[in-house]
């Protein structure tokens, strides 16, 4: 009756390991993807010798790969490559000076005191905190199922500290930057991390500030570029029996009884199976895929409500030489009020980005293999509106890029026009295209606390069962380890639900 | 013991009409995005 246990929507990185740790226990698993390769936003391409990143630059919390490994009985490092990445940032301040935090931390407290004696102590707090939340809230929940009250409440009664540290999640990211550290340029080198979520420092939750932190544990690149990962999680799903069928696009979600059994295909073929895991933007599949028909008024209108998240428009270049950079990401120093104000005199104008905030990821300084001897890859990366006041992105592309490459000049000071072998522009647009992101979105939801935990799409859903949710879109929200989680999580929940 | 119930949500309420007036434009824009967001969350929470 049916032809397979469980059939996941979409190859991203949560797809693959719940379907991976479902074929471990022994489930008849198929994962659909629209594309021709694996991994959705933590992927990357080939052209002219170089291979560029699509979407996620780098690797922190590692710990939840290696546990995504051991439940599978595996090595990571079997796999993967990591190569450590140090240091973390560079930055470029206004007048042209630069500095950088190095993964150690007492080594940024000491660049910290470069700025001022009293923020380098409150670096000391700051991180103690930042260790505890990592350690003891982090930790536990990105890879268990986190869907109810209940669940915060244990969290909150097993750890008595963590309910005193809860109010991180009603201060904003700005405030809760401001409460440790008094200095302008300190508060600007770490105003970056609300951009990781998707969100302004005025709209950010406060926990996220300690992002700043988690970096210091340590951050990783595979060697070959980001799609190392999702083939190796790709590699063990195939090792276990599992079947990936590219360039498969699912229509809809076949319903029985009120009950997820199946996908349409777009050719029409049905593949019926006892579960359905997605791993696609919940709106697009709760409001397209399953359709209004078949939920119930209350499930539309919390779909209806969530905001998606911002696109992230990047620009992919080969350069003839060694760019005049630091670190593998080198941010263009922003305050709190210059972020604040990109995010709402242009962002939510839907102006097209020309000042301002920028990051530079250069994964050929870590892998000197992705770019031909002596060449190297950058990878330009804002935040743009999907929708434009005036003009459409397929026509704006040019001025996009010539528009980013004057701040590279002003901002950085990197004059590359003239070492351009290759230039890419990948718009939100062409980010629905591609990964069929409503809106361009990179992290599926608005990643803000009224989106967020036993807010966001349930791993289980509620509306629909036999529907199992994982990916950006559903708990923790983007970001590789969380995507990662979100797949170990939902493996759990099935495996509860469904005992082989 | 009604009075009593009724001057304690009284005094919350005052609380934390003065604890808003008090905070940062930051903070204020912050809390406002949320209560916005407030009407949604039962449907949010069952999803």
């Amino acid at each position: 009756m049916y032809d397979y246990d469980a059939v996941v929507i979409g190859g991203g990185l949560g797809g693959l390991t719940g379907a991976a740790l479902l074929a471990k226990n022994g489930m008849k698993v198929l994962v659909c993807e629209n594309t021709g390769w694996v991994g959705g936003c933590c992927s990357s391409f080939e052209q002219d010798g170089y291979r560029f990143d699509i979407g996620a630059s780098v690797v922190e919390l590692s710990w939840i790969i290696d546990e995504f490994f051991e439940a599978v009985g595996k090595k990571t490092s079997d796999y993967i490559d990591f190569i450590p990445v140090d240091p973390i940032y560079g930055f470029v301040t206004e007048d042209g000076k630069r500095f950088t935090y190095p993964v150690d931390k007492d080594e940024t407290r000491k660049v910290l005191e470069g700025f001022s004696r009293e923020d380098a102590e409150a670096w000391d707090k700051f991180s103690k905190i930042g260790s505890e939340l990592v350690s003891e809230a982090f930790g536990p929940i990105l890879t268990s199922p986190f869907m109810t009250f209940k669940d915060a409440m244990k969290l909150a009664v097993s750890n008595p500290r963590m309910a005193g540290y809860m109010k991180y999640m009603l201060m904003n990211f700005e405030s809760t930057l401001c409460s440790f550290f008094k200095s302008d340029k300190v508060r600007a080198s770490m105003s970056l991390q609300s951009y990781f979520v998707g969100l302004p420092p005025a709209l950010c939750p406060g926990y996220i500030a300690f992002l700043a932190y988690s970096e210091h544990e340590g951050i990783f690149y595979p060697r070959g570029g980001m799609i190392e990962i999702p083939k190796a999680i790709a590699k063990v799903f195939e090792e276990h029996g599992g079947e990936i069928k590219f360039n498969t696009r699912v229509k809809k979600v076949l319903m029985e009884g009120g009950r997820a059994c199946g996908v349409e295909l777009m050719d029409g073929t049905e593949i019926r199976s006892k579960i359905v895991v997605s791993n696609v933007n919940a709106k697009t599949l709760y409001l397209d895929m399953i359709g209004r028909e078949n939920l119930p008024a209350w499930a539309t209108k919390a779909m209806e409500s969530y905001e998606v998240s911002i696109p992230a428009p990047m620009i992919m270049l080969g350069l003839d030489c060694k760019p005049d950079l630091d670190a593998h990401h080198t941010f263009c120093y922003t305050t709190l009020e210059e972020m604040n104000s990109i995010w709402f005199e242009d962002y939510y104008k839907k102006k097209l980005p020309e000042r301002g905030f920028m990051l530079i990821s250069w994964p050929s300084h870590a892998d000197p293999s992705l770019a031909p001897e002596g060449h190297h890859c950058l990878n330009l990366v804002t935040f743009a509106p999907y929708e434009l006041a005036e003009g459409d992105w397929d026509d704006l592309k040019e001025q996009y890029l010539e528009n980013q490459l004057d701040l590279v000049e002003k901002k950085f000071g990197l004059d590359i026009r003239d070492h351009i072998t290759v230039a890419k522009v990948n718009t939100p647009v062409d980010f629905e295209r591609m990964y069929l992101h409503p809106g361009g979105a990179v992290y599926a939801l608005s990643n803000d606390i009224t989106n967020s935990a036993f807010f966001r799409p349930r791993l289980r859903s509620k509306a629909v069962p036999g529907l199992y949710l994982t990916g950006a879109s559903t708990h923790f929200g983007g970001g590789v380890p969380p995507t990662i989680g979100s797949g170990i999580a939902a493996s759990k929940c099935i495996l509860e639900d469904m005992p082989i | 013991m009604k009075k009593f119930k009724k001057l304690v949500m009284l005094l919350a309420v005052v609380g934390l009409i003065v604890a808003y007036m008090q905070s940062s434009e930051s903070t204020k824009r912050y809390l406002k995005h949320i209560g916005k967001q407030v009407p949604s969350l039962p449907y949010r929470y069952f999803i």
